[in-house]
């Protein structure tokens, strides 16, 4: 354990010494606040609108139609607003983890220590979590300090920080995974944004598809699992489904960084 | 007297001295023998010297034998383990400075060599006193806090074998370790590997005769992954000796090329 906790300073160290970190931190952040602003100001003026008109009057004031409020309209759409912002973010994160340790020949010192494969990859895939849970902290920060300052439920804030969480890691993993095949970082952000943009939401491929195969793809999308947590909804299928992705990549790193030593 | 692969001078010597043994040990990529039926064995207190033109498949050795690569056939042992059955106790056996180390520039001298350290498994109270005395040992006192980034290039050559020795290998693999650096520096290095020596094995890999010579007790000569000739630097007849190897070595490599 403690070989994991020396690799995660080192990599954490690494990330902030480069301009990434701060990049993907105000990304982020910034997206974030953006999103909220302008679905907020949207809603707000749809108030006014339906306040102007004599339909809402007698429905009495306060009563809003079903489906307008406050987190269907502002919450949901920032948070899958923010969770694409998100798909082109990690990659930059993670590119750089086994690619720049084979291009800047550190590995070779890095293998020919008594430190497992496992160990490495949970240092680097801990190292990356602890900071994307950093990233998303920053930008739930407004949205949470926005709804404290209010009589609403905090819990839907709550849920949309543990679905960001575990989108980070399994978008994590799946970056870790495509730094591990190839020695261009920039083929691994690529190859990294790609998989999870496709993974995120398989809508596009249903064209093409039988009903059995759409319901096989509605529930292998990333964004199915995750509108539950925009909603205010935990579900364990839904966590089980994050965690048994993230394991799925996570071992096939560890296949990769073996079959590399056979080269 | 010289002596050729397999056929070793170790012949009496108790097998628990002996703590590197190759045996017919093959590297191939796809078409491309890199290296072919090596074998060698390397005593405590020796300082065993790999010569070699550039591409001659010394730092392919030098990597499947810290178990940085699988070797395509052969096998090897060190300090009585399998490098590829049991290649996690190996490396704690071992250790290696790399051709021209690359360190990890964002961390500070002692930050790296904590690091390192807490990877080889070295204990939190015996760490910082580890650290220590490789600082003092190389001299690093100077640069403890300077980022390895920003030390020059004969300071990150002495981190990285500061690093390789810290927590006390029963062998050493050093390639060019004197590589791109300044004579006085060299001669440091030197000195340093010839401590080493006392109390484990060190296998060298180098292309400059005069070091081979000087530093080397024993010297295997490599061309095209094929052994040359194993011998002790008095039986290449010295640095005179080793270079006429080296020359009939090209001589034949040329005739082939023809």
């Amino acid at each position: 354990m403690r070989r994991v906790a020396a690799i995660v300073g080192k990599e954490l160290v690494a990330l902030f010494s480069s301009p990434v970190a701060y990049v993907a931190l105000c990304a982020v952040s910034l997206a974030m606040s953006v999103f909220f602003f302008e679905n907020l100001r949207a809603f707000n003026a749809q108030i006014m609108l339906l306040q102007s008109q004599a339909a809402f009057d007698e429905m009495g004031m306060g009563m809003l139609p079903p489906g307008v409020n406050l987190f269907d309209q502002v919450l949901v759409p920032t948070a899958t607003q923010t969770a694409l912002v998100l798909l082109g973010v990690v990659p930059l994160v993670t590119m750089g983890m086994f690619c720049e340790e084979r291009t800047r020949r550190t590995d070779e010192i890095l293998w020919t220590l008594p430190v497992r494969r496992s160990e490495v990859a949970g240092g680097k895939f801990l190292a990356t979590f602890v900071f994307l849970v950093g990233v998303v902290g920053a930008a739930v920060l407004l949205p949470a300090v926005s709804v404290a300052s209010t009589r609403l439920d905090p819990g839907p804030i709550v849920s949309v920080s543990i679905g960001m969480l575990l989108l980070a890691c399994t978008l994590a993993s799946v970056g870790l995974l495509c730094s591990s095949l190839t020695d261009n970082q920039l083929v691994a952000a690529l190859t990294a944004f790609v998989a999870t943009s496709a993974l995120f939401d398989f809508g596009w491929l249903m064209e093409f598809t039988g009903d059995r195969l759409d319901k096989i793809l509605t529930f292998l999308s990333l964004v199915r699992h995750f509108e539950g947590f925009a909603r205010g909804l935990v579900s364990l299928a839904d966590v089980v489904y994050f965690f048994a992705l993230s394991l799925l990549a996570f071992l096939l790193t560890l296949a990769a960084l073996r079959l590399e030593r056979i080269r | 007297m010289a002596a050729t692969a397999g056929a070793l001078p170790e012949a009496g010597i108790p097998s628990a001295e002996i703590l590197v043994e190759v045996n017919g040990l093959c590297k191939t990529y796809g078409p491309l023998a890199a290296l072919e039926d090596v074998s060698f064995s390397v005593r405590r207190g020796e300082v065993f010297g790999l010569l070699g033109r550039n591409g001659s498949g010394k730092t392919t050795l030098l990597r499947i034998l810290t178990t940085y690569r699988l070797p395509t056939a052969g096998s090897a042992r060190i300090a009585g383990l399998d490098i590829v059955r049991d290649a996690l106790s190996v490396r704690r056996r071992i250790g290696y400075m790399p051709e021209h180390p690359q360190l990890y520039r964002d961390l500070t001298v002692t930050g790296y060599l904590r690091l390192y350290a807490t990877l080889q498994g070295i204990p939190g109270r015996e760490r910082d006193a580890r650290v220590r005395e490789v600082v003092e040992r190389f001299g690093l006192a100077a640069v403890e806090g300077r980022l390895v980034g920003h030390c020059s290039k004969g300071y990150r050559a002495r981190i990285a074998l500061a690093a390789a020795v810290m927590h006390g290998p029963d062998v050493i693999f050093l390639d060019e370790p004197t590589d791109g650096l300044d004579p006085e520096q060299r001669a440091r290095t030197h000195e340093e590997i010839r401590g080493l020596a006392r109390t484990s094995a060190v296998v060298l890999s180098t292309h400059d005769l005069n070091e081979a010579a000087s530093v080397c007790s024993r010297l295997l000569v490599l061309d095209r992954g094929r052994v040359v000739r194993v011998d002790t630097v008095e039986g290449f007849g010295g640095p005179q000796g080793i270079l006429e190897v080296f020359r009939q070595t090209r001589e034949r490599v040329t005739e082939q090329d023809l």
